[in-house]
Formats: structure tokens, sequence, C-alpha cells
């Protein structure tokens, strides 16, 4: 089914046509917004939010970009409102640590038997959190053009087609991107070895 | 001391390398197998709720006339029984006709006394 046909169906609402259309972009959208909220039992209830946006708002789908590309959009709008929602919540919340427990959360807890496996398993967790920790402090168009870039692998030209802005302008915000990140995580390895 | 800062440099330098090219890593998400079915029951769901919040919705737009129709027969009525419950206070056409009543009897009283004087009168001239 191209692109056309799928959103017709799913206008027309076509369940095989959803289904195909949950089932082929499932992941990319997943990614897309875990690498915004960095959790992902979030990222999976936003992902669900955005294929019931799809479902609703198949008939604004004009065509002119690529599906994906509108998906992708949908997923980053969806992400960034559920940042400023939490970030709002957090305010209000006076022990908002509590919840961030990876047990809590839905994380994967690690289960190594051997002390080199639970070694390990604390180093990823330990650059995960200064890798999320660094992307969240990012300006938020430079954290979206990063993270379409290198999560989803997406060149500056499609980046440039989802966020609506000039090809140097995504250049422009992906250099700035990693040079911030290159003095976030200095300044917290820095502040970590003192 | 300058070897050593040195050292640091390089190791936290190591460091955010390492942390950027955990991305390659972290941008693997486990795929769920159930995501579809969870997807289409909470659709399920969403329109439950949709369709049962528009049930109330068209019987509160078909119920709006005949709750104003009841608004007004309730203040009819409150008015009426209002009226009927200050009644003692005002002068009502019946407590006017009894005192009209007690005001003729008291002229005719008077009316026969003067025109019994009156008779007096004339019988004494004559």
């Amino acid at each position: 089914m191209t692109d056309r046909e799928l959103v017709q169906g799913i206008i027309d609402r076509d369940q095989a046509a959803f289904k195909e259309l949950v089932e082929t972009h499932q992941q990319l959208v997943i990614r897309t917004c875990y690498s915004l909220v960095h959790e992902l039992e979030d990222a999976r209830d936003l992902a669900q939010e955005v294929f019931i946006e799809i479902m609703k708002s198949a008939s604004a789908f004009r065509g002119t970009a690529k599906l994906s590309s509108w998906i992708y959009r949908i997923a980053v709008n969806k992400s960034l409102n559920h940042l400023k929602r939490s970030r709002r919540r957090e305010a209000f919340t006076l022990f908002s640590f509590q919840d961030r427990s990876g047990k809590e959360r839905g994380e994967e807890v690690p289960t190594g038997n051997s002390s080199t496996d639970g070694d390990a398993v604390m180093e990823e967790k330990e650059l995960k959190r200064a890798l999320h920790m660094a992307i969240n402090k990012l300006p938020e168009n430079q954290k979206i053009a990063f993270t379409l870039h290198k999560y989803e692998e997406l060149s500056y030209k499609e980046v440039a087609e989802v966020m609506h802005v000039s090809l140097s302008s995504v250049e422009s915000l992906i250099h700035r991107a990693k040079l911030n990140l290159q003095k976030i995580l200095r300044c917290y390895y820095d502040s970590n070895h003192k | 001391m300058i070897q050593t800062t040195n050292n640091m440099d390089h190791q936290n330098q190591e460091e955010v390398q390492k942390t950027l090219d955990f991305i390659q890593k972290d941008r693997i998400i486990p795929e769920d197998p159930w995501f579809y079915s969870r997807l289409v029951a909470r659709m399920e769901n969403e329109t439950d709720v949709v369709r049962t919040s528009s049930l109330f919705g068209t019987l509160a737009l078909q119920l709006r006339p005949i709750l104003a129709v009841m608004v007004i027969l309730v203040g009819i009525t409150g008015g009426i029984f209002l009226g009927h419950a200050i009644s003692p206070f005002v002068s009502s056409p019946g407590s006017t006709a009894s005192v009209n009543s007690h005001e003729e009897d008291a002229n005719a009283a008077l009316y026969r006394e003067i025109s019994g004087s009156m008779d007096e009168q004339i019988l004494l001239m004559k």
C-alpha cells in the first residue's frame, strides 16, 4: 500500500489499513517519543496517543510531504506537550524524585548475577542517565533536531522537512546541539570527579 | 600537577565520547507484541466514553424545554402560594366589604338616632 492508499484506508475506517500503519510505524513512533521523554512506558502511551491522533485527523494529511514526516511531527508535538505537562506537575510535587525510581516507572531493573555483569549494567545506567540529562538541557529546537538525526537516523533534509525549517537551520541546530552536549557532559564529569 | 590535570581532562573527554556513543545502544527499543491490541482496546474504551457522554448530551438537550416549563410552573405555583400566605396582612376585597358593612351599620344607627330626634323636634314644634 502506498502512503496515500494507507491514509485513504484510515479515512474510510478500514481496520486493515490502520493495522498496517501501526505495524509499519510503531517502532518509529515509540523511538521518537522515547528520545524526547526518556521513559519507555511513557513513550508507549504517547505512541498510542499519536496513532489515535492520526486516526482522527487523517483527512488533514495533504500528501505534500511524506507520511512518515507527518507522523514524526505528531509524535514530536505529543512528546513536547507531555514534557511540558510533567514539568508543570513536578513543580507542584514536592518529592517528585521518588517517582523517578526505575522500578516504579517500569524500567528494566538490572538482575546481573556476577559482579562483572553488575558493573556493566551499572555503567550503562550511568551513561544513560548522563546522556538523558544532557539532552534534556538542550534548547527545544536543538533537542528535536539532534534526536531526530541521532535516534531516528534521519538525514538533515528529512529533519528539515519534519521541523518545517531550512536545511542550513538544521545543520546549525545539530552543530550547536553537539557543542552544547560536549560542554554539558564535560561539566557533569568534571563535577563528578572533584 | 599539570600531568594529573591533563589525565583528568583526557579521562573526561573519553567519558563524554562514551556517553555520546551510548545513543547507538539507547535507540534500540524492545518490540512490544501487544502494542496494537492495547491500542485497539484503548480506542474502544475512548469511543465508549464519548458515546456515553454524547448520550447524556442528547438527553440534556431534549430535556431542556421540559425543564424550562417545569421551572415556570414552579414559579407560578410558588407565587400563588406566597400570595395566599401573605394575604392576612393585606386588605383583601372580602375584608373591605366587611369593613364597609360595619360602616353602613354604624351610619344607619346614626340616621335612626338623628331621625328620631328630628321627629321629637317636629312633635315639640307642633
